[in-house]
């Protein structure tokens, strides 16, 4: 445990260190605020505002995390962690929950805005802690995702690309998976395996079960992928 | 300390390690030479557990490092190539970090950073960015980080590459140093045969990825020492002692160079040749054994491998 606590404090100190951390941070802190300004906060509703701010928080995340595992490539560090007596999955661990709380640090920044609107009119709290819960679960999905293509390259922009791509790709699944008819047992298979509607589920106040055991399983599923991709690039 | 049982490796169809099979000694400073693409690398990867080999087992310290990678990993010690550093981190931040990652606790990572660095001599780089440090000072806090955890055996792979010689002469005494000071085993692959000499006792060489020495230095230089070789300095020098000196027995052969005769021979038989050299009525000034050197062992055994 010990182990995994002085990776994560030393990925948190490294965000914190990284211009490209904070310029995401503002980022998505400056999107959220011009959505805020062109009412995407209506009758104290907050669901289209998560809803907004959920795409800058995917490419923020994956331009923050691609340093993760590529950069640590590039300068060698891999030859650290794999001689040290350390686990691959506890290095994962450790790299992952830094990456998901220095964007939960950018969740908690946006409490301004709810704040705000609460001084002047009243509001739906419950919808607000939905939204939060809601993008506090989609950021767990992206941060195994930014790992994921991290693990691919020892080049941060082509980890940024590779992360972009199966987004893309995810979000697109999503979207198709509304056009199809909804009587057919694709379009069912289609929801299920898109974020955005366990993500619309969350926000909208629908909490169920399989929506949070989406985002527990989805993340791990992807670590462990990422866990095999690394353990076969050096196996090679 | 380090046993390689069978161990082989394989990149594809290409095999780079054949059925590797030695073992390192405790306390012993051992170079593993060979030549570029001769499998130093990865036998490296393989003895610090990086790699897993496809036949064959590894114990480190009498454990296997495949079969218990943490207990076994906690006894080494490993510098690659290029120092694993992170630039934007001071040398306190990053060895106590680097101490963390090996098992040590807080206040233990950053007692033992200020004594590794204080060992190392550069105590007074405690603050300094890493990026900002001279290659040969990010050379030292390599080291550093390798050597943090108290390891029973250090492994150093191609230490000295990019460095300017002042610091290659001061990294080679730090070694040895080290060595002393811990009793560390120190394993280091290189190529460059003057570094191996210097620095350490015990040599395994490979190539093509058979091992085709492993034994002590002077094993090495004397099992391929074609007899004995003298360099005569004499006075009074002429044609008939050349002729002589042939005369003498178990003697091969004796060229003249300037004002030195080279003779070579089956045993030791100084004695006699200065004797010989007297009684002829010439002067002897000096009289010294040629030392053959590592290196021309080296290009000796992989050529003829080679060929």
């Amino acid at each position: 445990m010990s182990k995994i606590l002085a990776i994560y404090k030393n990925e948190v100190r490294l965000y914190l260190f990284s211009w490209l951390g904070w310029s995401s941070l503002i980022i998505i802190n400056l999107i959220a605020g011009m959505g805020y300004l062109l009412g995407s906060v209506r009758f104290g509703n907050f669901q289209h505002f998560f809803s907004l701010v959920e795409m800058p928080f995917a490419w923020a995340i994956f331009i923050a995390g691609a340093r993760a595992l590529a950069k640590d490539k590039e300068l060698g560090l891999f030859t650290l962690f794999f001689t040290a007596p350390i686990k691959l999955s506890d290095v994962l661990i450790a790299k992952f929950l830094a990456l998901v709380s220095f964007f939960f640090v950018g969740l908690l920044s946006l409490l301004f805005y709810p704040i705000l609107s609460s001084l002047f009119f009243s509001i739906s709290w419950m919808s607000v802690l939905s939204g939060f819960v809601g993008l506090g679960l989609l950021i767990l999905v992206f941060a195994a995702l930014a790992l994921f293509a991290s693990s691919h390259t020892d080049n941060t922009m082509i980890s940024i690309v590779i992360a972009f791509g199966m987004w893309m790709f995810l979000y697109l699944l999503g979207s198709f998976g509304t056009m199809v008819d909804p009587n057919l047992p694709m379009a069912s298979f289609l929801k299920e395996i898109s974020y955005s509607y366990h993500f619309g589920n969350l926000s909208s106040g629908v909490f169920s079960l399989a929506d949070i055991g989406y985002f527990i399983v989805v993340p791990y599923f992807i670590l462990k992928l990422t866990e095999s991709k690394i353990l076969k690039q050096i196996a090679h | 300390m380090v046993k390689f049982i069978n161990v082989s490796q394989d990149y594809g169809t290409f095999r780079a390690l054949h059925n590797l099979n030695f073992e390192i000694k405790e306390g012993s400073l051992l170079a593993l030479l060979g030549p570029n693409g001769a499998g130093k690398s990865t036998t490296m990867s393989i003895m610090t557990g990086f790699r897993p080999p496809l036949e064959g087992e590894v114990f480190i310290n009498g454990i296997n490092i495949f079969e218990e990678p943490e207990k076994a990993k906690s006894f080494i010690g490993y510098l690659a190539e290029i120092p694993p550093l992170y630039p934007e981190l001071t040398v306190r931040e990053y060895l106590t970090f680097v101490g963390g990652v090996r098992g040590l606790s807080e206040e233990d990572a950053l007692k033992r950073t200020k004594e590794v660095l204080i060992l190392l001599h550069i105590e007074d780089r405690e603050e300094a960015l890493i990026k900002n440090l001279s290659k040969g000072l990010k050379q030292r806090v390599g080291i550093a980080q390798s050597i943090l955890h108290y390891p029973k055996l250090l492994v150093l792979d191609e230490p000295t590459v990019g460095l300017e010689p002042a610091q290659l002469i001061e990294f080679r005494q730090l070694i040895r140093h080290l060595a002393i000071e811990t009793n560390m085993t120190v394993v280091i692959s290189t190529h460059i045969m003057s570094e191996a000499s210097e620095l350490c006792d015990e040599v395994i060489i490979i190539n093509e990825g058979i091992k085709i020495f492993e034994g002590s230095k002077d094993t090495l230089l004397v099992q391929n020492e074609k007899g004995f070789t003298y360099e005569l300095l004499v006075v009074r020098y002429s044609d008939e002692l050349i002729n002589h000196l042939k005369g003498i027995d178990k003697l091969l052969d004796v060229v003249k160079k300037e004002d030195i005769l080279y003779i070579s021979a089956l045993e030791d038989i100084s004695e006699i040749i200065v004797e010989e050299t007297i009684k002829f009525g010439a002067g002897v000034k000096t009289i010294s054994p040629v030392v053959t050197s590592l290196e021309k062992v080296f290009l000796n055994l992989t050529i003829d491998k080679n060929k």
